[in-house]
């Protein structure tokens, strides 16, 4: 956005308006409130979000019900609890490391150890991937596929769209680390902080996951 | 987020000013006329297959173009025309205009969002003409009907039918991010929550119940789309999975239920204005009428299993969902009155606007209490999937999406294009509407309480239905009519928007923040001034005054820097 | 409108029917009345001025809504009722409650019927079973035992005389019942969307005496035992 747009002068004091709630208008690019609106609309995005994964796991719940006698489906692997646990303390050290970035960034500290905060939670989450992506394949390897039966069916597609989140969150994080590392990140304080809370979401989503699907 | 504001009214070339537009009025206006003209298909689609149910042994279409053409009707009329219309068109256009915002907090998201829903258009268009042809398993699509070439012959047809709806839900949800950031954070000074004119209210209601209730749909979008492309076993049941149909259909309507609120209560709103600004009187029961629709939104989470009263419910949650259902009716009930009271000691201007207004009120009324006979689940065992459905929600839905929207557009018609309709044939084309509109659906009651179940594509099979046959051809050729009527409509509007009267700002003598714009408003809204907003939003009539309204606002000049 | 009722709960319907019809047509005829006098008397000419004025909204919607609500309570009361009486019986209830019934398995297909008789033993899975598709005969004043399934996608069992109609899923079972009071030959008719040919998958339902009953049955038994 340019310079050029940013035109509205605070407007003179008005007489006789009742106390509101209502933002004063003028205002509409003021950091603070920028930031405010950005927060605000992430956390509906969030929201619409976790209704989608409410739905996958009342999904999950009624087939699992439906089949209680057959589950896992026969021949078939059970879910990888135990590697999965180490993935999931991965994931959720990713969160403290983010938490700790974004206490520092309030505190002002040195770029330098802001940047290698960040590094290190994009490096966590890619570790989470990666170490999924090998579990999916020692599962498909032992006969468990998307088409093998509903118990593998509605495994990859929760735990794959999961992980979708996850690989967008990591590139938006990159991208974020980038700037950091080039401490240009000043003009993208609100960028940086809705990263964080996305960040935030897919990380407390997954012991969730963890604890309904897997067990 | 950006803010375009330009006080010099246009920036760019016409790409950029009326194509990839981010400015909220041309955005709405994009929306309305994608919707309108869906609205055309979709009855010159119910007009082809009402034919062949008046003469089935003319063979207007084979039973199987006979179901693709009924689901396509019901799947455009309520996902490409209610809710880009009522939605996208009024709530782009109106919002930022009532609350006196410059424009919607994301314009760049907001275009995004009607390019999507574009592209989603064309999906939806080009299923028809894939091999196999398109959907036809009700637009509902339930597995596995659905899921399952195999059962209908439609393959592609399917898979572009989950992937415009997807396509079309993404829209809708950054629309949604938009309104309801827009409402919350840029009002005007002196705006408060409780001063928001009722169509805003009722767009950012219809926001919130639609972007908490989607999430399921899409999951199961998605789910249904693996079932058919790749064959996974979510709603199949075959030999190696136990999938469960049923699933679909209680993700489907735990969206659906609190879908036909997000399409019903916009064109409520509509009325809401339309009746206020006709009648010189204060919406009665502001405050009750806002309280209801919350509750009744609220409510509408926990009655989506009345569809299913007769799919193998848990016949105790059936009860529950029984009396949900019922309770309902209270807060509706509540919203009828306050717009009776509302109308009540007016002194009623009979515009066009009021004509669409008062006939979407009276249906409304019908298609409510028609909805007791079918919430009520043990006559619910009978009259389901009968005519009976048909000719309710058409009356709720028709209530909303065609006569709201058309009081709308005549109403705010001055706003968008700065000309006035030619009231005369606005008033033809509502009396026109509302009688053969009536003459259309009403019979269809008694179909359904003669047990004619829908989606038949000829009833002289059964010899219980085959005596009822003249009130299908009584049905189709009022429908003929209907759709024909509507060329009075669009002949009208292309006509005003070129040649008709010119319109002074506040043509109507309204109080909304939106007649204090120019008409139509220049980019940005409101050039080198802000409106502050000083009383409630229907003050009109105030003992005392002058005039007999009083503008909620009005505009402060800023000092714009350049 | 509706057709002849020949079932021992289709009343229960019936009258819920009625019973919203009536409150329904009572307050839609109300308010069209006022709302049409109010558009009327309160139009520009008759009522040049109006005034600000009106009194708290919650005194006025305190008596209505408080009909309204005694109204959705009949309503409720009626339909639950009703509801206990029709779905909500198990099948062992039915069955230690009569001596004698009909059992009878449905199987849903694209685009027809097929009905699965217990045969002369009255018990399901053995020799004397038979099907027969499209027709369905049962006995008058005698249980009937129904219970649904489908073959390949969802349909709806929906005998409109009977007031009864459920859907047959694929991969559950559910069950209905229903006990006929007038014999002669009715129609069944699929409710839930099924396919192209989904408006003409119906069967035929034969109510017949008792005895007739008895000497089908054995025709039928007899007929397969034979093969």
């Amino acid at each position: 956005m340019s310079e050029k747009h940013r035109i509205i002068a605070p407007p003179p004091p008005v007489q006789g308006s009742n106390g509101d709630d209502g933002w004063n208008n003028d205002f509409p690019d003021s950091d603070i409130k920028k930031h405010n609106v950005a927060r605000f609309a992430i956390m509906l995005l969030i929201f619409s979000e976790m209704m989608i994964f409410a739905g996958l796991i009342s999904a999950y719940l009624i087939l699992k019900f439906n089949n209680t006698t057959n589950w896992p489906s026969a021949g078939q692997p059970r879910y990888p609890q135990e590697a999965t646990l180490i993935n999931t303390i991965i994931l959720l050290l990713s969160g403290v490391l983010m938490f700790l970035f974004r206490r520092s960034l309030n505190r002002n500290l040195q770029f330098s150890k802001l940047s290698g905060l960040l590094i290190a939670c994009c490096v966590l989450g890619i570790v989470f991937l990666v170490l999924q992506g090998q579990e999916w394949l020692k599962l498909i390897s032992y006969g468990l596929t998307i088409t093998s039966s509903v118990y593998g069916s509605i495994f990859y597609s929760i735990i794959g769209f999961h992980a979708i989140h996850v690989l967008i969150a990591v590139v938006w994080l990159i991208w974020a680390s980038r700037l950091v590392i080039a401490s240009k990140f000043s003009g993208h304080l609100i960028n940086l902080d809705i990263c964080g809370i996305f960040w935030y979401f897919v990380v407390l989503l997954w012991p969730l996951l963890y604890g309904v699907i897997y067990f | 987020m950006e803010h375009t504001i330009d006080e010099h009214g246009s920036h760019g070339g016409f790409v950029s000013r009326y194509v990839f537009s981010q400015d909220h009025k041309v955005i709405g206006l994009q929306y309305l006329i994608t919707g309108l003209i869906m609205a055309l298909l979709g009855g010159i689609i119910a007009v082809i297959f009402r034919s062949q149910l008046a003469w089935p042994n003319r063979e207007v279409l084979s039973p199987e173009a006979y179901n693709s053409f009924v689901t396509m009707h019901g799947t455009l009329m309520v996902f490409w025309v209610a809710m880009p219309v009522l939605i996208g068109g009024f709530g782009n256009f109106c919002i930022p205009l009532m609350i006196g915002a410059r424009d919607m907090a994301f314009p760049t998201l907001n275009m995004l969002s009607y390019w999507t829903f574009f592209l989603s258009s064309i999906v939806i268009l080009v299923s028809f003409f894939v091999p196999g042809g398109a959907v036809s398993a009700g637009w509902t699509a339930y597995a596995p009907l659905s899921v399952d070439a195999r059962f209908t012959g439609v393959n592609w047809g399917m898979s572009l039918w989950l992937v415009a709806l997807i396509l079309e839900f993404a829209s809708m949800l950054m629309g949604g991010v938009n309104y309801i950031t827009t409402i919350f954070n840029l009002r005007a000074k002196g705006l408060t929550l409780m001063r928001l004119p009722m169509l805003v209210w009722m767009e950012m209601i219809a926001a919130v119940l639609f972007m908490f209730s989607v999430g399921p749909l899409i999951a199961g979008g998605g789910l249904a789309l693996l079932d058919k492309s790749i064959g996974t076993h979510f709603f199949r049941v075959t030999a190696e999975g136990q999938g469960d149909p049923v699933l679909w259909q209680h993700l489907f309507w735990f969206f659906g239920h609190p879908e036909v609120y997000v399409v019903l209560i916009p064109g409520l709103g509509i009325i809401a204005e339309v009746i206020t600004a006709c009648g010189r009187k204060a919406l009665h029961g502001y405050k009750a009428i806002v309280y209801s629709t919350i509750a009744a939104g609220v409510l509408s989470f926990v009655v989506w299993a009345h569809h299913m009263f007769v799919a193998g419910l848990n016949p105790l949650l059936a009860v529950g969902f029984s009396i949900t259902t019922i309770l309902i009716s209270i807060p509706f009930f509540i919203l009828s009155v306050a717009f009776g009271l509302t109308l009540w000691g007016g002194s009623i201007r009979i515009t066009s606007s009021f004509l669409f207004a008062l006939g979407g009120y009276l249906i409304f009324i019908i298609g409510g209490v028609t909805g007791l006979f079918l919430g009520a689940q043990t006559a619910d065992i009978y009259l389901h999937d009968t005519y009976f459905v048909v000719a309710h929600f058409h009356y709720t839905f028709f209530s909303s999406i065609i006569m709201g929207t058309i009081a709308g557009i005549y109403h705010w018609f001055p706003k968008m294009f700065g000309r006035k309709m030619n009231e005369t044939l606005g008033k033809v084309h509502a009396v026109g509407t509302f009688i053969f509109y009536n003459l259309f659906a009403f019979p269809l009651f008694f179909l359904g309480l003669a047990g004619h179940p829908r989606r038949y594509s000829s009833a002289l099979e059964y010899d219980f239905l085959a005596k009822y046959q003249w009130i299908h051809h009584l049905a189709t050729g009022a429908a003929i009519i209907l759709v024909a009527l509507q060329i009075i409509f669009i002949y009208n509007f292309f006509k005003s928007m070129f040649t008709g009267e010119k319109a002074e700002k506040n043509p109507w003598r309204a109080t909304t923040l939106e007649w204090l714009a120019e008409s139509p408003p220049v980019h940005g809204n409101w050039g080198n001034a802000s409106p502050v907003v000083e009383n409630g939003p229907y003050e009109y009539s105030v003992e005392g005054d002058s005039d007999d309204f009083r503008p909620q606002g009005k505009l402060i000049p800023t000092h714009v820097k350049h | 409108m509706l057709p002849e009722n020949i079932s021992t709960f289709g009343h229960l319907v019936d009258n819920l029917i009625l019973i919203i019809f009536v409150i329904t047509l009572m307050v839609t005829v109300l308010a069209f009345g006022i709302i049409i006098y109010a558009v009327i008397r309160y139009n520009r000419n008759s009522n040049p001025h109006t005034t600000y004025k009106f009194g708290p909204f919650i005194s006025k919607i305190i008596y209505l809504d408080a009909a309204m609500i005694v109204f959705d309570l009949i309503i409720a009361y009626a339909s639950v009722s009703g509801w206990a009486h029709v779905i909500m019986r198990s099948r062992s209830d039915l069955i230690s409650e009569h001596k004698e019934y009909v059992d009878v398995r449905i199987i849903g297909r694209q685009f027809f019927w097929s009905f699965n008789y217990a045969g002369l033993d009255n018990k399901m899975d053995t020799n004397d079973d038979f099907i027969i598709a499209n027709k369905l005969v049962v006995p008058i004043d005698t249980l009937v035992l129904l219970n649904l399934t489908s073959g390949d996608v969802i349909h709806s069992f929906f005998a409109p005389h009977l007031r009864l109609k459920y859907d047959a899923i694929p991969g559950r079972s559910m069950d209905v019942w229903f006990k006929a009071t007038k014999t002669g030959s009715y129609e069944i008719a699929c409710a839930e969307l099924c396919g192209a040919e989904h408006y003409r998958m119906k069967a035929k339902l034969e109510i017949v005496t008792k005895e007739q009953y008895k000497s089908w049955l054995n025709e039928r038994s007899g007929a397969l035992s034979v093969r």
